[in-house]
């Protein structure tokens, strides 16, 4: 019997953050990962960062954590997404290199000398009286295949897709996490006790193609963005660790869809053999063809899994069609002609918890000491899992320290608002992080997170070089705030003069700085940065970037906050769904959903997917 | 007012201080009819919902009879506010209603209804949407048919729908936003474009109708009036009397006679109108004459329909003509007298302005004298009144034309509704200006947000319980 103060059972990308993080409090961690899966492995496609989730990946980056890090390792292609549509929703990607990236997930992680790396597969998990009361430490015992027995104060749950597992290919129907990936026992049975859940959800991932069977020439190039930022705070912004490689764009042809149209019914998702509910906004290519049977032009998106692997990962066709279908219809697309399939396409059955149950600690609420985070949360996607990874790790440590939780707010993170999302609004479907889903989205954007965050660091109280590089930070960017306003331009002719040199515009009064980048015509960023290097100003770039940008959104943000009492007021209303399911006012399709996930305030209401306007009109007649 | 209060409450629903054969007396929100058996010669648990019983009203205690009613029981939530109602109707003696209604206060746990509480509970019960109740509110206060049919669609939901179509294309135009910001790679940059604009453009042109009928003028659709102006014995009261087919106002041939505003109401195509005739609007130092052309002055700017009346062969003609241009029609009178045609010659360069012809210059006048003798000089004791011959006919036309056209456009009367689609339209301007200069998604988004919660506030989402405050305020007792 050995003892530890927390085990976080999975190393997945929730399990090695929560280790990571964890190990920062000198307490004793164990890691307890299945014996044939990596530590930190991209079973799907192989990129970190996108729309929304590149902003999670900062925040885990600025609170201490490890993805931006294995990020900067292993990343061979940066871009920037929507960088048309403004610095608010702009997001960071990077394509990985899976085999490094998982490779110096298990370095840097044996270097903790406070981690020990258990390779098993724990098969029970029992909870020993409160033997220790005294400090609201709670012993649980765990017993592994490998007869090894463990003793610990929590228990961090990263179990992934790997509970009571299903995969499919066709009528092919096998008990495993992932393809060739052995499933671990269930919810119920890991947990020794019926939990009254069942709840299980559906993901799929397409096949892996030989990349010299490709024809490159009929696909369109994305190249690395050499201006994209590096994730991890201690990189230098713009230099990459690895050679970049590109990126390829083709699409799906009329024939690709009529076989996979003709094929429908051989495939799982659509013949009942899969009774998990998938993800609405990431459906496999059958889901694509029924849904849009006019559209026959799809895009791929075809991304290198590695530098040394010959494989690619083609975003955008996830499958679990039979084999032989998923050849034919791969090799009907552009490019795709005589491509081999080194891996098939397949879909996942897997257990989910019922976040509904869990703290905003991501603590169960009935079992003390025991803490879930990642896929099996029923979340989709590295960044989510890392992001609860870390929250479940900051706060399993500060409950064996007997210190006060560590909660995100929602108007000041992406993970807090899908931590709040997830614990407060049941769902029926995996939940991925939008920008949508972020009623601060002005805020709460990539430039600025060490701003957002920099209180909630602090507060870990853990002083490493980290914190002294953000207290740094802060205090440039206040210094160079404050200089916005000192700076003038007064209207004298060669100041004018300069003006129309500089592109700037006119000049009809004095302006200070901060007037001048938040000029519509001007890019913020550019402008700043030209102004200091004539000034004479050194700042930090990241600093530049931040400053320039928050100057720009200021009066936007400000204006929001008269609105946001009125609407707070009015979404934290209760309302009673036993009532709304009987009206015979509101559409079937509505009463359905609201019996599902019974919500019961009326923000919960609002934010519910497929609710109608007519239905939320007619709720908010009693709130008035 | 408290609206927070429960129990049963009691009111007269047919007004309490005038003389009818029968007043309705409702009793709304109390557990079980039987609780009243007292009360009636009726055994109160044989009877039927919505079944209409004739019984004896009897004081509860001493069992005398109070008066003769008949019942009808709504049992809820089949009823106007989806509680119990107990309809009474009984005879309609203002003693007798406050008998009946002490009564009940008196001796059963029934107090009295504050005004629109029976509403109330309805809108809270949800039987009526606040469109609904401010429907209702114009039903039963408006001066006007224009104004009660506006009510009928508040109350039949025609603009609550409206609106709720708003908040749809409202939504639409976000997700399409929303669909560019986080799903770009699924769905490419032209069909976002594509998608983006034509929401825009779906959600601008139902804006505009609304806006439209939100902003039209509508107040003298309320009470239209048509008002007569014109200098002295110009003919005003001769047109007011053949307006109104008998001899009402005082006429003479002595200036000024016509002193005060004489108003009647005359009726077009069932539609009631008010017919004022004015004192004259020429200038003059008598004092109480001078207080009577402002007031007129006022009157032509307030009213739904003016009226000029002048007389080409008065000496002043030209500078009264002036004037024309400011009213709907101008009639030129005295066609009769010899020097009319000479006048009309006189003047012709006057009327070819296109300056004055603005005015509706019509051809209907002139109006010809009662008398052979004009000017008009009807005499009483002489002959009756001849109706004027093809004039009035076409008057009448042209108001009824021009209410129509008003009523075709249905404007929305209700303020709060005028003020909120107002302001929901300046934002969306507003929105529009901002997306011509700006690229950034997330501030177009931020704005389409502020926009939504204008819009919510119209179908009630975000009502402040001032808004319903305001609202209830404006209720008589007992609806």
């Amino acid at each position: 019997m050995i003892s530890f103060d927390i085990i976080i059972i999975g190393g997945g990308h929730a399990g090695c953050e929560a280790a990571w993080i964890t190990s920062e409090f000198n307490l004793k961690v164990g890691l307890i990962t299945l014996p044939d899966v990596g530590l930190a492995s991209a079973p799907c496609n192989p990129a970190v960062g996108g729309v929304g989730k590149g902003q999670v990946v900062r925040e885990i980056d600025a609170l201490g954590g490890l993805i931006g890090k294995l990020t900067d390792l292993a990343g061979i292609q940066y871009r920037i997404l929507n960088e048309s549509k403004g610095y608010a929703v702009q997001s960071t990607r990077a394509q990985i290199d899976k085999d490094l990236y998982s490779k110096n997930a298990e370095i840097l992680l044996s270097q903790k000398k406070n981690i020990e790396i258990l390779k098993d597969e724990v098969f029970k998990i029992t909870k020993i009286s409160n033997s220790d009361t005294s400090n609201h430490n709670n012993i649980y015992t765990l017993e592994c295949k490998s007869g090894l027995k463990i003793n610990t104060k929590k228990i961090i749950v990263t179990a992934g897709t790997f509970l009571n597992a299903k995969t499919h290919i066709g009528k092919t129907q096998k008990n495993e996490g992932r393809v060739d990936k052995v499933a671990t026992c269930s919810l119920n049975e890991l947990l020794n006790h019926n939990t009254g859940n069942f709840l299980r959800f559906k993901t799929g991932t397409p096949p892996r193609l030989k990349m010299k069977t490709l024809n490159y020439g009929k696909f369109i190039e994305q190249k690395s963005d050499t201006r994209a930022l590096n994730f991890h705070w201690n990189n230098d912004p713009y230099k990459r660790n690895l050679a970049q490689v590109s990126c390829h764009l083709t699409h799906t042809s009329e024939k690709t869809m009529q076989i996979i149209r003709e094929n429908q019914l051989l495939s799982p998702v659509f013949n009942g053999q899969i009774k998990g509910v998938g993800p609405r906004y990431c459906p496999s290519i059958e889901d694509k063809g029924d849904r849009y049977p006019d559209r026959n032009i799809h895009h791929i998106f075809v991304e290198p899994e590695g530098l040394s692997l010959d494989t690619i990962y083609p975003n955008g066709i996830s499958t679990c069609l039979p084999k032989d279908i998923q050849k034919s219809f791969i090799q009907s697309i552009e490019g795709f002609e005589k491509a081999e399939i080194e891996i098939f396409g397949y879909a996942v059955e897997y257990d989910v918890v019922d976040t509904f149950k869990l703290h905003l600690t991501l603590e169960h609420k009935n079992m003390p000491g025991m803490y879930f985070a990642g896929q099996l949360n029923g979340t989709s996607g590295y960044e989510e899992a890392a992001g609860q990874g870390l929250i479940a790790g900051i706060n399993s440590a500060l409950s064996c320290l007997r210190r006060p939780p560590f909660v995100l707010s929602r108007e000041s993170s992406y993970i807090g608002v899908m931590i709040q999302d997830l614990v407060t609004i049941e769902r029926d479907e995996p939940y991925r992080l939008f920008t949508a889903r972020n009623e601060n989205r002005l805020y709460v954007r990539e430039d600025n997170t060490i701003n957002r965050l920099f209180h909630s660091r602090q507060s870990l109280n853990l002083f490493s070089e980290i914190d002294i590089y953000q207290k740094k930070y802060i205090e440039e960017f206040t210094v160079l705030e404050q200089a916005l306003t000192f700076k003038k331009y007064y209207t004298n002719q060669s100041t004018r003069n300069y003006f129309k040199e500089k592109g700037y515009g006119d000049l009809n009064s004095i302006i200070t700085l901060a007037d001048l980048i938040r000029r519509s015509s001007l890019n913020p960023v550019e402008t700043l940065t030209k102004e200091l290097t004539r000034l004479g100003l050194s700042f930090m770039p990241e600093v530049i970037l931040s400053v320039a940008i928050s100057e720009k959104y200021k009066g936007y943000i400000k204006r929001n906050e008269i609105d946001k009492d009125r609407i707070d007021r009015f979404n934290n209303k209760k309302i009673k769904w036993e009532n709304l399911v009987i009206s015979e006012n509101i559409s079937n399709e509505c009463r359905q959903r609201i019996k599902k996930i019974q919500p019961h305030t009326f923000g919960q209401l609002k934010r519910m997917d497929g609710i109608r306007p007519a239905t939320l009109a007619y709720v908010a007649r009693d709130l008035i | 007012m408290d609206h927070s209060q429960s129990g049963p409450i009691i009111a007269c629903a047919t007004g309490e201080n005038n003389s009818s054969a029968i007043s309705i007396i409702r009793i709304s929100g109390f557990d079980i009819l039987t609780q009243f058996q007292n009360y009636f010669a009726t055994n109160l648990s044989f009877l039927k919902p919505r079944h209409v019983y004739h019984t004896k009203l009897l004081h509860p205690l001493e069992g005398k009879l109070i008066d003769d009613v008949v019942l009808t029981y709504y049992q809820g939530p089949k009823s106007y506010n989806a509680e119990n109602i107990l309809e009474i109707s009984c005879h309609g003696n203002p003693f007798i209603i406050k008998n009946i209604l002490q009564l009940f206060i008196v001796n059963s746990n029934v107090r009295k209804a504050e005004p629109g509480e029976f509403t109330l509970r309805a809108l809270e019960n949800k039987k009526l949407t606040l469109s609904q109740v401010e429907g209702l509110d114009l039903i039963l206060n408006s001066q006007s048919n224009f104004c009660i049919n506006e009510g009928l669609k508040s109350l039949c939901g025609e603009l609550h729908d409206a609106y709720l179509q708003l908040e749809k294309l409202i939504v639409r135009l976000c997700s399409s936003i929303e669909l560019g910001i986080d799903f770009i790679d699924d769905v490419g940059e032209e069909s976002f474009e594509s998608e983006k604009d034509r929401s825009i453009r779906d959600l601008q042109d139902f804006l505009e109708r609304l806006h439209e009928r939100a902003s039209c003028e509508y107040s003298t659709l309320l009470s239209p009036e048509i008002v007569l102006f014109g200098p002295v014995n110009a003919g005003k009261s001769s047109l007011f009397n053949s307006l109104l087919n008998n001899q009402r106002s005082i006429v003479s041939n002595q200036a000024g006679t016509t002193r005060d505003f004489i108003t009647e109401y005359i009726n077009l195509e069932g539609h009631h109108f008010k017919l004022v005739d004015t004192a004259g609007l020429r200038d003059t130092k008598e004092v109480i004459e001078s207080e009577g052309i402002e007031r007129t002055k006022s009157l032509r700017d307030l009213c739904f329909y003016s009226v000029l009346v002048i007389d080409p062969t008065d000496p002043n003609f030209k500078k009264d003509f002036q004037q024309a241009k400011d009213f709907d029609l101008c009639i030129l009178s005295h066609s009769d007298r010899f020097d009319f045609s000479e006048s009309l010659l006189k003047y012709s360069a006057l009327f070819s302005n296109k300056k004055f012809l603005k005015a509706n210059l019509t051809d209907i006048g002139p109006i010809e004298p009662f008398s052979g003798i004009g000017p008009i000089e009807p005499f009483s004791g002489m002959a009756p009144i001849e109706p004027l011959p093809f004039g009035v006919g076409r008057l009448k036309a042209d108001v009824w034309s021009k209410y129509s056209k008003l009523q075709e456009k249905s404007p929305i009367i209700l303020p709060r509704h005028r003020e909120q689609i107002n302001s929901i339209y300046l934002r969306f301007k507003r929105f529009q200006s901002l997306i011509e200069c700006e690229t950034d998604m997330a501030i177009i988004s931020n704005e389409l947000n502020l926009l939504s919660i204008e819009i919510q506030t119209l179908t009630g989402v975000f009502t402040q319980s001032q808004v319903l405050n305001n609202v209830f305020e404006n209720f008589c007792i007992g609806k």
